[in-house]
């Protein structure tokens, strides 16, 4: 799937122009409009019945946008058997909530168990009414993940469906790894976590331990939750539940994921800092600046510490950052492991002094997408900018010169480096590059100060990944890329590949994916290679599939198991 | 209703998107204008006047909407999309549908390398970096391309017939 132009660019374009833009996602993006019949004629449903005329006591917390969630809110799945629960305890209580309980469709009757079990055509489902929110409560063991989504108006139907074209086994009621799966699959169109502040915008996919009643037994189930409109649990129905349970649990959602509880926290200033749990172990920022970073102290168990998009801290703050959890860890051992960093996009780094990045803990991993590194002066000759544990480096679209490079790999012994669209490189990088001993992975798309170098002496490495993509590749490099025995990936897109190098490609007996094009013309030989697993082809302009009958005929025969890509067909 | 629906909701969704909502609030709202149009009658009304009354009341919950989430509604940015809606599927009164109909023709109009810059862009979101390395077009001729696509499918939605490849005013 491919993104569709900023839509926030629109706001800025001339008349003509922003309609043009947004007639062109449609006719060449294939951009549509959803289909919301069922979704309109469902509402109107609700609408019959959400029943302002029946409440007449008041006690069902519904203004009218809420009614619309209560529409839309028949939430999906549950397994194996409708959840639900409980109806004993308490026919006072269960009396309230009756009256907090929407009314139910016309051809289901929530609040009767038996009505409902009737109707489900599924011998394993089981219904009861949730009567007694406390003991509801006892039957959640515990909320192992959430997921948010934002609303909408076709949510429901999209969980519905994609549950019910799941295999129809009931495996992943005790199966966590699959439910996370499916969570995930759910949520793909969410690339983040809400504001917590509009958390109210959105539903959560919650994946819940349910206890079976007098045993030691239960099952994992699949709800939605809101903070204002009924839970709902089916499987192959819906069930409503009271919109008292659904607050309760949907605000106890919220909560949790606030309070970081799921080992995740999401932050938009400094102050929502102080409401994470200490224990968290992975922190995401938005907007932080140079002073809240020592309020990142005393989350003594962080391993993850994504910076990305605050674009306010500097290499003070971060020097800060360092310095306090050196202090700290002198006081009490142990304290501050991140393994993780991802440092503000853009980032400056050079005077007056850089961090000891040392000082944040083991990292592992590093990325310090478009930073700017200034006075290689600051770099000590002998001097480690990072830690040697660190074993991958992400230098995209950073700024740097070879020198600057030199200085940040000293001393380490990485196995994967980013160099994306990096300006300032001059060819001796790749010298630089080789003395890694241990890489073996290296992204070098669109680096375009590299065109042309000999990539010769990256022969000598371990190298698994290598993607070169957009770097003009002479025939010597090629022919040096090609010899790496453990190469399994291959990027060699618009490297300007002439004749000849589909014989180089063939001696790299070992690859698994190859991404090529366009040209050269007989790239029908590379059926050749038995262990190839995926071949990505950009096509040459102004060709199309049809053009490549024969080479998709010959992979399909004689590599049947190779998946073929082909991009850029117009 | 679903019939109703299915003849309106292409419009009302799109419209929206002009208004600059994302696609998914856009659905989101015209679920609701529906629903509210649905309410007050308007599948009595005829198509125009109850197209009207469904983009109407998108119109105000998209603003609704953007007040809730605490983001001052820029009217300029409204009447800006309004005013594109109306240079697009007002033109000719053959309504959105039409004016699609003829971006598609007019897209068929453009030369290859220049279709082959939109597909990049449109279809597979290619940056003008990207498109640049694909065309071997520095950043500034990446920028003229698309500026002459755009003027051409202006000159062409603007002419009567865009099969017709007379120069045209290109007056917006």
């Amino acid at each position: 799937m491919t993104p569709p132009p900023p839509a926030d660019r629109a706001a800025s374009q001339p008349v003509p122009d922003r309609a043009l833009d947004l007639g062109l996602r449609e006719v060449i993006g294939g951009e549509q409009p959803p289909d919301l019949r069922d979704a309109v004629v469902d509402g109107l449903r609700w609408d019959s019945f959400d029943g302002t005329s029946d409440r007449k006591d008041g006690t069902l917390p519904a203004p009218r946008s809420s009614n619309r969630w209560l529409a839309a809110a028949v939430v999906m799945l549950g397994l194996g058997a409708v959840i639900a629960v409980l109806a004993t305890r308490g026919e006072d209580a269960a009396g309230t909530n009756q009256t907090n309980q929407p009314a139910p469709r016309a051809d289901r009757t929530a609040q009767d168990p038996v009505a409902l079990e009737a109707h489900d055509p599924d011998p394993m489902s089981r219904a009861l009414e949730v009567r007694d929110l406390a003991h509801f409560h006892e039957l959640v063991g515990a909320i192992e993940a959430i997921e948010f989504i934002p609303w909408k108006a076709t949510f429901a139907n999209a969980v519905h469906d994609y549950i019910r074209a799941r295999p129809d086994d009931h495996e992943w009621e005790r199966d966590p790894a699959t439910l996370a799966r499916w969570m995930r699959d759910l949520t793909a169109s969410t690339d983040r976590a809400p504001h917590p502040r509009r958390l109210q915008d959105h539903r959560c996919l919650a994946r819940l331990w349910l206890n079976d009643p007098g045993t030691d037994e239960g099952r994992y189930v699949l709800v939605g939750l809101t903070p204002d409109t009924p839970l709902a649990v089916a499987r192959y129905g819906t069930v409503d539940l009271p919109t008292e349970l659904a607050t309760e649990w949907g605000q106890k959602a919220i909560a949790l994921a606030r309070a970081g509880r799921l080992g995740r926290g999401l932050v938009y200033s400094g102050s929502e800092l102080l409401h994470l749990d200490v224990e968290i172990r992975e922190v995401t920022a938005r907007g932080l600046g140079d002073a809240d970073m020592r309020d990142l102290v005393p989350f003594r168990k962080l391993a993850r510490l994504d910076l990305s998009a605050c674009g306010d801290v500097t290499q003070e703050g971060i020097r800060l950052l360092c310095d306090a959890l050196a202090e700290r860890r002198d006081a009490r051992n142990g304290w501050g492991s991140i393994t993780d960093l991802i440092l503000p996009d853009g980032i400056r780094l050079g005077a007056p002094s850089l961090p000891r990045f040392s000082d944040l803990g083991p990292l592992h991993r590093v990325r310090c997408a478009g930073a700017v590194f200034a006075a290689e002066s600051v770099v000590h000759a002998e001097s480690r900018v990072f830690p040697g544990s660190l074993r991958s480096l992400d230098l995209s679209a950073a700024r740097l010169t070879e020198p600057w490079l030199r200085a940040l790999l000293r001393g380490l012994q990485i196995q994967e480096l980013v160099l994306d669209g990096t300006e300032g490189l001059d060819p001796s990088a790749v010298l630089t590059i080789a003395a890694q001993q241990k890489l073996t992975s290296l992204s070098l798309r669109n680096c375009s100060s590299l065109t042309g170098t000999d990539l010769g002496p990256l022969a000598a490495l371990p190298l698994t990944r290598l993607d070169s993509s957009g770097v003009t590749l002479t025939p010597t490099s090629l022919r040096a890329v090609c010899g790496i025995a453990s190469l399994e990936s291959l990027g060699v897109v618009g490297c300007g590949l002439g004749e000849g190098a589909v014989d180089e490609l063939l001696r790299a007996d070992s690859l698994q994916e190859l991404r090529i094009g366009p040209g050269p013309a007989d790239v029908g030989r590379l059926t050749a290679l038995r262990h190839l697993r995926r071949l990505e082809l950009h096509l040459p302009h102004g060709r199309t599939a049809a053009d490549l009958s024969e080479i998709l005929d010959a992979f399909r025969t004689q590599l049947p198991r190779c998946e073929v890509v082909l991009r850029s067909a117009w | 209703v679903r019939e109703w629906v299915g003849r309106h909701q292409g419009s009302v969704w799109r419209y929206l998107r002009f208004l600059g909502a994302d696609p998914d609030v856009a659905s989101d709202l015209t679920q609701d204008a529906f629903l509210a149009a649905l309410r007050a009658g308007a599948i009595e009304r005829a198509d125009p006047s109850a197209a009207a009354l469904l983009r109407l009341s998108a119109r105000h919950r998209y603003l609704s909407l953007l007040r809730q989430r605490h983001r001052r509604p820029s009217h300029q940015d409204l009447d800006e999309g309004e005013a594109a809606w109306q240079w697009f599927a007002g033109q000719r009164g053959d309504g959105i549908d039409g004016a699609l109909d003829r971006l598609r023709s007019c897209v068929a109009t453009l030369d290859p390398r220049q279709q082959h810059a939109l597909h990049r862009i449109y279809r597979e979101g290619a940056t003008h970096r990207e498109l640049g390395t694909d065309l071997q077009l520095q950043p500034e001729g990446v920028k003229a391309l698309l500026r002459r696509i755009r003027a051409r499918l202006r000159a062409c939605m603007e002419r009567r017939n865009p099969t017709d490849h007379d120069t045209a005013s290109t007056s917006s």
